[in-house]
């Protein structure tokens, strides 16, 4: 190389070394914010969840303490009423019967909301009774296979809301026939999967339009539980949710924050 | 060691990327098949491009063409890892002006059996930008590490080569009399970088995920 020739290949060197170190930087940087940025999301969306489940507890304890009672003192006042005359009798008797119906679904809103089964008897019993009551009101045959979880409470709450808003989709949006809910554990990991055989949809528009609060809300209590979501669906050809939740996050007494 | 023996050795270093993939090939996810075709397609246009050296001919037809392959099968990368429409759109429309613009260089102004500059460069700028917005929205959606993340690493290691290749094909331009040693450093720029991308390529192929996660931005 000649001289000029040096000078130019020595300001090409000086002009990569720069370019590539400007680049390097950036990725480093841009991994570092992504890490906090990260972070503060996950910590809004625990805030976000965690009063949504106060306020649900609130909602319940209003109804169940407050308008419970005050509703039963009512269905009492009524039925001690003293008349003769028979056309009061029958609507003291359909008011009664009115007021029962109304209990009994006060006692189903409360229990759909926050249900008691799962503090007392778990996960597998309260998905149980969910589906049960599900398969009453429904034509589609649901079928449910688990295993006793080794997760704290608040943890299988948090799961049973996500059985909750999947079998809900399946049967209200998918026209599904056949609904299998499946809890089972592999080594380190708890896995849930939900696949019903209705019409599907489109993943990608879900992703590309951000719609759908009930897809946002499974995929947020997964990423609150550090989990991972995979979802299988076409349209035509059924749907298939896999959950996976690292059990070491999320046993009992460990709090999820251990995992950050 | 020459400067030729030296770009050669480390110009085979995609061989680790190739071999990774094609080992991992039938279990991985779909979306991530034509980033291994490209670093197949690689290995073997240094393979072709080393036997026409070693029989004293130009592999200037080997580059051109290996050059239009690379281009549809990075296009078809990015349309597998962008579900957008419009987007989508936008990839038609950039290949097809990259293909004219190959056609252009090479069969109309007959420049196959030469090295072309054009085609290159406007490759280059255009694998810059489709990396610069992928990995923009991998900052919206990846939750995990991004240094672990295959799409980051793949679209990183893109724009830092084709940086250089811009600013090294500038030098192989019409007009730029200099000497076959001054090109033959300026190349060998190229050929450092390369090795360092084809490393991350093979960092990123051994983490390709098997399954596609699930993901919404910005939630």
């Amino acid at each position: 190389m000649d001289p000029g020739e040096t000078e130019i290949f020595i300001a090409i060197l000086l002009a990569s070394g720069t370019i590539g170190t400007i680049i390097i930087c950036f990725v480093f940087i841009i991994a570092r914010n992504h890490k906090k940025f990260l972070e503060l999301q996950r910590t809004q969306l625990m805030a976000e969840i965690t009063s949504l489940e106060f306020e649900r507890k609130r909602i319940v304890c209003d109804l169940h303490d407050e308008l419970g009672p005050l509703l039963a003192v009512v269905k009492f006042q009524m039925t001690n009423l003293e008349t003769t005359l028979k056309h009061d009798i029958e609507l003291i008797g359909k008011a009664t019967c009115n007021l029962d119906g109304i209990l009994e679904r006060i006692r189903g809103i409360c229990n759909y909301m926050m249900p008691d089964v799962i503090t007392r008897n778990g996960l597998f019993t309260a998905v149980n009774n969910f589906i049960q009551e599900l398969g009453s009101r429904a034509s589609t045959e649901i079928i449910f296979s688990g295993q006793p979880t080794p997760v704290s409470r608040q943890v299988e709450l948090h799961i049973y809301r996500m059985i909750q808003e999947m079998a809900n989709n399946a049967l209200k949006h998918s026209g599904a026939s056949r609904l299998q809910i499946d809890i089972s554990t592999d080594h380190d990991k708890l896995i849930l999967q939900v696949v019903d055989n209705g019409k599907g949809f489109d993943t990608d528009s879900v992703i590309n339009n951000s719609t759908g609060l009930g897809i946002k809300n499974i995929f947020g209590r997964t990423r609150m539980l550090n989990g991972d979501m995979y979802l299988t669906s076409e349209p035509g050809t059924g749907t298939a949710y896999k959950i996976e939740i690292p059990i070491r996050c999320n046993e009992v007494q460990n709090t999820i924050d251990d995992c950050r | 060691m020459t400067n030729y023996v030296f770009i050669a050795v480390i110009s085979y270093s995609i061989v680790i990327a190739a071999i990774i993939g094609l080992v991992r090939l039938p279990r991985l996810h779909g979306a991530y098949q034509p980033f291994i075709f490209i670093t197949i397609l690689s290995l073997a246009g240094e393979i072709m491009s080393q036997i026409l050296i070693t029989h004293k001919k130009s592999n200037a037809v080997a580059v051109n063409m290996f050059g239009l392959f690379d281009a549809v099968l990075w296009c078809w990368q990015f349309k597998n890892w962008n579900t957008n429409k419009k987007y989508r759109v936008m990839l038609r429309v950039v290949v097809i002006a990259l293909l004219i613009l190959w056609i252009i260089e090479n069969i109309i102004l007959r420049k196959l059996f030469v090295f072309g500059y054009l085609f290159p460069i406007a490759f280059s700028l255009v694998m810059v930008i489709l990396s610069g917005i992928q990995l923009s929205l991998e900052i919206a959606r990846e939750r995990g590490n991004l240094l672990t993340t295959s799409k980051f690493l793949i679209c990183t290691g893109t724009v830092l080569f084709y940086t250089y290749r811009i600013l090294v094909e500038c030098f192989f331009a019409p007009g730029m009399s200099k000497s076959d040693i001054f090109f033959g450093n300026v190349f060998i720029i190229l050929s450092l970088v390369n090795f360092i991308v084809n490393l991350l390529f093979a960092l990123a192929v051994l983490w390709i995920p098997e399954k596609q996660k699930f993901s919404l931005p910005f939630y």
